[in-house]
């Protein structure tokens, strides 16, 4: 495991700034500010979702967009139902919509789950090329199906008229929704630490080196990876479900492949298999898209330039190269 | 007489037009060290990745201890106690020597799903991935990632992961292979020891070792069995000599 400590201090300098910037924006008045830090929070955590199967199991999901858009979907359909009154489902029970964060989270991540153990069933038995193709025709499919489904907003998407809502608190306050996503990213990431180290981490990281090997010691490797699989997707959907939330609005957009790509931007920005890679992949993403979106339209060009010199020069992502550690677990 | 090991019954494999096992019978028993030899491309590594699950024949059966595994997944037959060493290193060659190792020792003592504790303070499995670590030799060198390691390290390693799934048959693919002549010498001692745990199918081109340690040598040829019996009848068999001892240094 050898010498974590300065990507550990890095770390915490990242968890600093993301709390201290938001909070210095709200006290000199700047909402549009602390929107940005957000919006930085959950594509961040949509980002360590994706780095679950990604970084640590080697999974190439270019699909993971199909989960983001599942949570937001899931709270866009629970809280336009609770506010026209009209029931999901009507028959012997009747489920009524609703907005309480507190409900929507577990469903959307529970919804996730589910379509995550079917996608995942059907994929995981091929690798390489086979499975990024699989992860994307599955995403597409579900973006199709979204843009033909009238009754959701079909193509426009599906407005979210009032921020869903969290007891105690008041989720319109910009800063007080800003401090939901960022504990639940921090939450989160204390969870994927620990599963990094754990028995199921150890085995799941030994996997994306070399299969066969952990087969031939009675190790399953579709059981492991089926897992990580389902874990990915479920952290994935809870990001989705505070993006709609934070944009009061869903669309088709969120299951779209550029979705998928970005979030496979941010952890290979900021580093492949590391806690924090898509923290700082997500930072510096919409750091560019605010100030060099602000100076010119083309600025994904830099963006692409900036994930060529990443790829090409510093494996390791945005943390390997500040810490200058060869990461070896 | 006990019921063998390993029981291979009417096994045929073929890649296309090349028949890597033709209709192939054989036997582990209790307490052997049974050498497979042959030719290259003589169907030897294929029939292990058969018995292990890698691939799967196109006919025959394949029993161990009694049960009939040919549809088992390679997984599944490494609980049941086959422990094999690849002819090709196959290393977690990010990992060190001793995570190599802790992951064997995790797999055998119970679920990987297991999400909140961490494995490296688990005391118990350190000290037993520490002690085959040490069978092997290898105690010094235990943080080295095993990409790190030289060639006969490397292959030092399979053997300390194959010990440490306390197996009830060893495969053995070429452990020999590319080992100067003293890790040879000491490899041989070694598998003297793990006979006495397990019956060892060895696949083995150093004559030497196999005459210093076989009870019974099994030749393949062509996927095809010409010959299997004692030590004694393999050396002074004409068949064999011409087909494979003949070439042999
Ligand atoms: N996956 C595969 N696809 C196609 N052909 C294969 C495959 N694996 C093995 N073969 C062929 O099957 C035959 C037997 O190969 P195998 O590796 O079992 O030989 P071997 O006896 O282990 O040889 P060596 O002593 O060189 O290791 C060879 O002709 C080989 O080319
Ligand atoms: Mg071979």
């Amino acid at each position: 495991m050898g010498n974590y400590m300065s990507e550990k201090y890095l770390n915490r300098i990242m968890i600093a700034l993301l709390i201290v910037l938001p909070w210095l924006a709200h006290w000199l008045d700047e909402p549009y500010y602390v929107s940005l830090a957000t919006r930085v929070a959950i594509l961040a955590l949509a980002g360590v979702g994706l780095n679950l199967a990604l970084g640590l199991g080697g999974m190439i999901s270019f699909g993971h967009a199909a989960f983001f858009g599942i949570g937001g979907y899931v709270t866009g359909i629970l809280a336009s139902h609770a506010l026209n009154y009209e029931p999901i489902f009507s028959g012997f029970i009747s489920i009524p919509g609703t907005t309480q964060m507190l409900i929507i989270w577990p469903l959307a991540m529970l919804i996730a789950a589910i379509v995550a153990v079917f996608i995942g069933l059907l994929s995981l038995r091929t690798s390489g090329v086979y499975f990024i193709m699989i992860t994307l025709a599955f995403a597409q499919m579900i973006y199709y199906f979204s843009i033909s489904w009238p009754a959701y907003g079909g193509e426009d998407g599906l407005p979210i008229y009032m921020r869903n809502g969290f007891p105690g608190l008041n989720t319109l306050q910009p800063i007080q929704f800003f401090m939901i996503c960022c504990t639940l990213l921090l939450i989160v990431l204390w969870g994927v630490s620990r599963l990094q180290n754990s028995r199921f981490g150890n085995a799941l990281q030994a996997l994306r080196q070399n299969e066969t090997r952990v087969a031939s010691i009675g190790i399953n490797p579709l059981g492991i990876k089926l897992t990580a699989f389902v874990i990915s997707a479920t952290i994935t959907a809870l990001a989705g479900s505070l993006f709609a939330d934070l944009n009061r609005f869903v669309s088709p957009t969120m299951f779209s492949w550029h979705t998928s790509g970005q979030i496979m931007i941010f952890v290979i920005l900021g580093g492949l298999g590391r806690l924090y890679g898509p923290l700082a992949g997500a930072s510096l993403f919409i750091l560019c898209e605010a100030v060099l979106g602000g100076w010119t339209e083309y600025w994904q060009f830099f963006l692409g330039l900036l994930l060529l010199g990443v790829v090409l020069f510093a494996r390791g992502g945005l943390i390997g190269l500040l810490t200058r550690e060869q990461k070896n677990v | 007489m006990s019921s063998p090991v390993i029981e291979i019954t009417n096994l045929s494999k073929s890649f296309g037009a090349i028949q890597a096992t033709q209709d192939l019978n054989l036997t582990l028993n209790f307490g052997e060290i049974h050498a497979l030899i042959g030719p290259n491309g003589a169907g030897k590594s294929t029939l292990i990745k058969q018995i292990t699950g890698h691939l799967q024949p196109d006919q025959g059966e394949i029993t161990f201890l009694g049960q009939n595994i040919t549809q088992l997944l390679p997984a599944n037959r490494a609980k049941l106690g086959l422990a094999q060493t690849f002819q090709v290193s196959s290393l977690i060659m990010e990992y060190s020597c001793l995570d190599n190792l802790l992951l064997v020792v995790q797999a055998r003592s119970g679920s990987s799903f297991s999400f909140f504790t961490a494995v490296r303070d688990d005391q118990i499995l350190l000290a037993q991935a520490h002690n085959y670590l040490q069978q092997v030799g290898l105690s010094q060198r235990h943080h080295l990632l095993a990409s790190a390691l030289s060639h006969g390290e490397r292959r030092q390693l399979e053997i300390a992961m194959a010990l440490a799934l306390e197996p009830k048959a060893f495969l053995l693919d070429e452990p020999m292979a590319g080992m100067d002549p003293a890790g040879v010498k000491h490899l041989i001692e070694r598998l003297k020891e793990m006979r006495l745990q397990a019956p060892i199918l060895l696949i083995e081109h150093d004559m030497a070792a196999v005459f210093a340690l076989a009870d019974r040598i099994t030749v393949l040829d062509y996927g095809r069995i010409i010959a299997t019996g004692s030590v004694e009848s393999i050396r002074n068999n004409e068949q064999v000599q011409t087909a494979y001892l003949g070439v042999a240094p």
